[in-house]
């Protein structure tokens, strides 16, 4: 499915402002939710909350919602300190995990509700829902019911219904995690494609990273309630800034370092000569592990599990009393029980602070 | 286990379950019976007639009563699902640990007999500024109070079936407060579940009999007080009430049920 664009519905979204939270901070029953965020979302920019549950991704959007005031900080949605206005009044389009539809309106009565609530006049309404209906493609549907539509046709009725009022900004809570794989992944690349084309600032919270790498310009790693680091897709992965971060975006091996020698470490409980590294901790992808059926030297490991995926297989391996993941290419055929050698290219020890 | 005992069982079940429908039918079905008996001394009547249905359908009492009966019930079901949506929707929103505290209150009618009320009732409101004892205008409120138990399942029940918390949500980011929320989306989405466990409501309103004695008795007869007046003239139109009263109960149930399977298909998927 694509997206089509009506002339009328990007010219009727006016300039993206920025969302910017300074010092924001939440408490539940004197335990922090939220601690010390500082954060800007940069005009029509696609910015990712990412981190597990409980980590305070979701209390921020609902404090950039309006319906949470934070105990301290402050909230601008472009110049306009929201800090204190009431959510009715801050012109924000919210797309919520499970659709939170109006049960008793049809799909044109869902996407015109803040239309209506804004007192449009009949005419201008119907053509804005039609536009919005063509935008998320569901042009014929306006008459059905809510409860009879698909999980992915009411996720669209939902943006549809954020983005008909023109929204300054688009807030967007777990808005994949109800559908189905094969529809999550369908979504997830339309609903990027029309925020690129609409342009509108949206800030989404997720707790599933492979949305968050593939829909975001950069993305916010959250961890109890505090930023761990912000940045691009490409930043985050290759370069994480906590032990939290290298685990929690893709797979890591993580190791500590502890000192031999002469540019020699002790890792897994084997000895390896590994220049220019220090002691201490360090994660190695498992892509970055090239498998040697014939070892000379370097880090050994026993075979304990080899998974094929289509495309590569994965390789789980014990390497002295630690597990180590290895993804490498099909060509080579692994059995259970053999010794292997794990060669890692220099650059690949991502050095943990 | 063998064949024997699995037969012994399942008659057991029978068995039991004959016994109740025969203990709750019988009474049901003898005062149908005795509805339509002319003399009724020995194990069978002497004979069928039609003349106590006819009289009582030929009473205009009988009709004003039965209209007042339904006119109260449903004033008081709809006063108290007037009353109760909105201070569930508020209790949600603002004070959810007020919840479980609105529900005790809510089983008080229950607890305390409705003569209690009535005559409390009776000495506050026989006096100017509001004497409005022994008029619908006092008798009405007084069933609405007596009938929230069951309009308070109802209408908590409809709202567990749909998130009101996150419904009103959605409707603040497009910019609406909350009582446009609770207008234009709330009350249409739980008046189908409200409606059918309303029923039960209707019921109970339908056939109070303690509050409309006390209250208004002849000023202003109702069903039951029509009944309880005939009962002492004629035992056979009175048993025609009663049947009559059942099969109104029978069909208000039965409606109660696909109101409810409804509003079930509508709130699913």
């Amino acid at each position: 499915m694509t997206v089509t664009m009506p002339a009328s519905a990007t010219q009727s979204s006016s300039q993206p402002v920025a969302i910017t939270c300074t010092a924001l901070s939440k408490f539940y029953g004197g335990k922090p939710a939220v601690q010390d965020v500082h954060l800007e979302v940069k005009p029509g920019e696609l910015l990712s909350l990412l981190g597990p549950s409980g980590c305070g991704k979701t209390t921020t959007l609902r404090c950039v919602a309006g319906f949470e005031i934070p105990d301290a900080g402050s909230i601008h949605i472009g110049a306009q300190d929201v800090t204190k206005v009431p959510a009715e009044n801050r012109k924000v389009g919210m797309v919520f995990q499970n659709y939170a539809l109006f049960p008793n309106l049809s799909v044109a009565g869902n996407v015109g509700f803040g239309l209506r609530v804004a007192g449009w006049n009949k005419q201008k309404l119907e053509a804005r829902v039609g536009e919005l209906l063509e935008i998320v493609g569901l042009v014929g549907y306006d008459k059905r019911n809510v409860t009879t539509l698909s999980g992915g046709q009411r996720q669209r009725v939902a943006l549809a219904r954020a983005l008909a009022p023109n929204p300054r900004v688009l807030l967007l809570d777990e808005p994949l995690s109800a559908l189905d794989a094969k529809i999550r992944v369908e979504l997830r690349t339309e609903l990027r494609r029309l925020q690129l084309t609409l342009g509108v600032t949206t800030l989404l919270v997720t707790h599933d990273q492979e949305e968050a790498m593939s829909m975001s310009d950069r993305v916010v790693v959250m961890n109890q309630g505090r930023i761990e680091q912000i940045g691009t897709p490409r930043d985050l992965y290759a370069t994480p800034a906590t032990p939290f971060v290298a685990s929690f975006v893709g797979e890591m091996n993580t190791v500590t370092l502890e000192p031999v020698g002469n540019s020699s470490f002790k890792v897994s409980g084997q000895t390896v000569t590994l220049p220019n590294l220090e002691v201490g901790r360090y994660g190695v992808r498992p892509e970055a592990i090239t498998l040697e059926p014939n070892p000379s030297q370097g880090l050994r490991g026993v075979v304990e599990l080899v998974t094929y995926l289509g495309a590569d297989q994965q390789v789980i391996l014990r390497v002295g009393g630690d597990t180590w993941i290895a993804r490498v290419p099909n060509d080579l055929v692994f059995t259970r029980g053999q010794t292997v050698g794990l060669e890692i290219a220099a650059g690949a020890w991502l050095r943990l602070s | 286990m063998n064949v024997g005992s699995v037969n012994i069982g399942s008659m057991l079940r029978r068995g039991i379950l004959g016994a109740l429908l025969l203990y709750l039918l019988t009474p049901i079905a003898l005062t149908l019976v005795y509805s339509f008996a002319k003399n009724w001394s020995t194990l069978l009547p002497d004979g069928y007639t039609l003349e106590a249905w006819g009289k009582l359908f030929g009473d205009p009492i009988f009709w004003q009563s039965t209209g007042r009966s339904l006119i109260m019930a449903a004033s008081a079901v709809a006063l108290s699902i007037f009353f109760l949506v909105p201070t569930l929707f508020a209790i949600t929103l603002y004070a959810p640990k007020l919840a479980s505290l609105l529900e005790f209150f809510s089983l008080w009618p229950f607890v305390f007999p409705g003569v209690i009320l009535a005559v409390g009732l009776i000495q506050i409101f026989s006096n100017p500024p509001l004497a409005i004892s022994g008029t619908p205008w006092l008798l009405i409120p007084a069933v609405t109070v007596v009938v929230m138990p069951f309009a308070y399942r109802a209408v908590s029940n409809a709202f567990e079936s749909i998130n009101v918390r996150e419904l009103a949500e959605a409707g603040r980011s497009l910019g609406s407060s909350d009582l446009q929320i609770l207008a234009w989306v709330i009350f249409p989405s739980v008046l189908p579940g409200v409606l059918s466990g309303g029923v039960l409501a209707l019921s109970a309103a339908f056939g109070e009999f303690s509050l409309a004695q006390l209250i208004v008795g002849s000023a202003w007869q109702t069903l039951p007080y029509y009944q309880y007046l005939t009962n002492s003239q004629d035992g056979h139109r009175s048993a025609a009430i009663s049947v009559l009263a059942f099969g109104i109960a029978w069909g208000l149930g039965t409606l109660a049920l696909q109101l409810g399977r409804g509003s079930r298909t509508v709130t699913a998927v």
